[in-house]
């Protein structure tokens, strides 16, 4: 045991002095982080609503943190009155016409976002009151700057045109690309041995040899009309057929009651026959003469088509 | 019904009792810490370096193999849980606040407590019961101011020192993964880091350490003296060392985090 305590304090000196040195080096960049060593610049605004404004929240300038929130308070007059520092690299930005808003980010704490001023407005001194969106004049400024930041009907045209061109004249753009694709079409087809060139010189030969009458189409084509003269009379004894059986079937339907009506009588006239026939061959006296004969015997699959048609 | 009384009461009485003596002993503390120089502080020296190197240097690979484990666990659940609702600017956050805050104090004190505590409690407890308490006394040697005050600040001193070195390899633990995971730069890392962090999360963390180390020493030597004659007493006082420092620690973690945001 006694080797093990031979460097003890050395052992536990080292143990402790690197944790007051991981300390140290956290809080100095903690520090540099927060900006302790730097000089703030104060102001102060108002807003109407506190609603989500606290001390520690974070003052930008176009999403850039310049500063942050000392402290919120409510004034004599129950306006809410708002105490930032801002890093000094950014004091100059806070000018006379510098207005501050809220902004609420989807997660998080509110962000004091301050519109910098013009830069004809000279900068304001530490301490200094600024508007805020709240203020009618904070708002006054809030229109004016958003009627000179919005472009006229002729700027955004010019713009939207400017843009346009820009995509046309891209090189990795959609029309570029185009152009080029429609080039190689062009070449593709106007070589020598494509597929164009071939198509287009068989249409040549076609057309030729229908113009000298050869084979059927040229011969049909150039026939003066003889084609056209037979199809037409064709045409006119097929019109004639068809209005003599439109009179035909005009015919049938009107005596059909007639017909249907005869052939019954004939059917009852059959079966009286018949009827008697039998009755004769069964007489004692007649029916030596009788030329009977058997019934013959029909196949079950054509017993339905055999007997069918009778009543 | 009466027996049922008698035990509530003599439970009370026994509560009331101990956390008398608890006050006692802490008054005895402060009394032997503030009484004027003697040869048993000096001495005393030896047995605070030694409560060090085996509380805080002997701890430190433990403590290492946790840290490391935690923060690559904490920078993974961060990575696939917080990207769903559009979180990923809080993973430096969550860590500092999770890591540093929270659960570096406490694991790192149930870690002393496991280690270090129960030794404290055992060790003190055999010297009870060997009468080497009273032989120190016999020769003049105050046993709270030789025995219990530099290992309540040998406890103390690890603590916080293996509470910062948690959260050292916590974040190289995160760093880690990140790295494997996103392909994060060990400056981007920092500079999230630190970004992240405020003057108030290294207070909380080293005030918690200070404030866990005193519990658990005083927590721990109190039950090593509260021994009696028997060597059976010294497991019993060791398993209510545990059990009490652990209590205390969460009760003070409350408080403290209670006491920050409110």
């Amino acid at each position: 045991m006694a080797y093990r305590f031979k460097h003890l304090e050395k052992v536990v000196g080292v143990f402790l002095t690197l944790v007051i040195l991981i300390i140290v080096v956290v809080v100095i960049f903690i520090g540099r982080e927060r900006r302790w060593f730097e000089q703030q610049y104060e102001f102060t605004t108002e807003f109407w609503s506190g609603e989500g404004l606290k001390p520690g929240i974070v003052v930008t300038i176009k999403g850039i943190q310049i500063g942050e929130v000392k402290s919120v308070f409510l004034n004599e007059d129950n306006w809410i009155e708002v105490r930032f520092a801002v890093y000094e690299e950014y004091a100059e930005r806070i000018r006379k016409d510098s207005v501050a808003k809220l902004n609420s980010p989807l997660i998080g704490s509110k962000v004091m976002e301050i519109i910098p001023g013009g830069v004809h407005q000279l900068p304001l001194e530490n301490g200094s009151y600024i508007w805020s969106q709240d203020t009618e004049i904070g708002a006054d400024i809030l229109k004016e700057r958003a009627k000179e930041e919005r472009p006229d009907q002729l700027t955004r045209i010019l713009g939207n045109v400017e843009r346009l061109t820009y995509n046309l004249s891209d090189a990795e753009g959609n029309l570029e690309r185009t152009l080029v694709k429609v080039q190689d079409l062009f070449e593709l087809l106007s070589a020598e041995d494509g597929s164009l060139n071939r198509t287009l010189k068989t249409l040549d030969r076609l057309t030729s040899s229908i113009q000298e009458q050869e084979g059927s189409i040229g011969k049909l084509l150039y026939d003066n009309y003889e084609l056209y003269n037979n199809i037409t009379s064709i045409m006119k004894r097929i019109n004639a057929i068809m209005a003599d059986i439109q009179t035909l079937s005009g015919t049938i339907s009107e005596t059909s009651p007639e017909i249907k009506a005869a052939i019954e009588r004939a059917n009852v006239t059959m079966d009286e026959a018949i009827g008697l026939i039998r009755t004769l061959q069964e007489n004692f006296f007649v029916r030596g003469f009788s030329s009977r004969k058997e019934d013959v015997v029909v196949p079950l699959e054509n017993a339905e088509r055999e007997g069918g048609y009778s009543p | 019904m009466a027996r049922y009384f008698d035990s509530l009461g003599r439970w009370v009485l026994n509560r009331i009792e101990n956390s008398l003596d608890f006050c006692a002993y802490i008054t005895r503390i402060f009394r032997s810490l503030f009484r004027k120089k003697g040869a048993s502080l000096e001495s005393g020296i030896t047995v605070l370096f030694k409560q060090v190197l085996f509380t805080g240097v002997q701890a430190l690979p433990v403590i290492a193999l946790v840290a490391l484990a935690l923060g690559a666990i904490a920078i993974v659940q961060s990575l696939t849980q917080l990207p769903r609702f559009g979180g990923e600017a809080f993973v430096g956050k969550i860590l500092i606040t999770v890591i540093v805050r929270e659960l570096g104090p406490i694991l790192t004190g149930f870690i002393v407590i496991g280690r270090s505590g129960t030794a404290i409690t055992t060790e003190i407890g055999n010297m009870v019961v060997q009468h080497e308490i009273e032989a120190l006394e016999s020769m003049g040697i105050d046993p709270i101011r030789y025995l219990a005050i530099p290992r309540i600040f040998g406890v103390t001193a690890s603590l916080v020192a293996l509470n910062i070195y948690f959260d050292v390899f916590a974040l190289i633990g995160g760093f880690l993964v990140s790295k494997m995971v996103l392909f994060t730069s060990l400056s981007i890392f920092l500079r999230q880091l630190i970004a992240a962090m405020v003057i108030s999360d290294v207070t909380v963390s080293i005030l918690k350490g200070l404030i866990f180390g005193i519990l658990i020493s005083l927590i721990c030597t109190f039950r090593g003296f509260a021994v009696r004659v028997s060597s059976t007493e010294v497991p019993q006082q060791a398993s209510k060392a545990v059990v009490g420092s652990i209590t205390a620690l969460f009760i003070a973690d409350g408080i403290i985090t209670f006491i920050y945001y409110f």
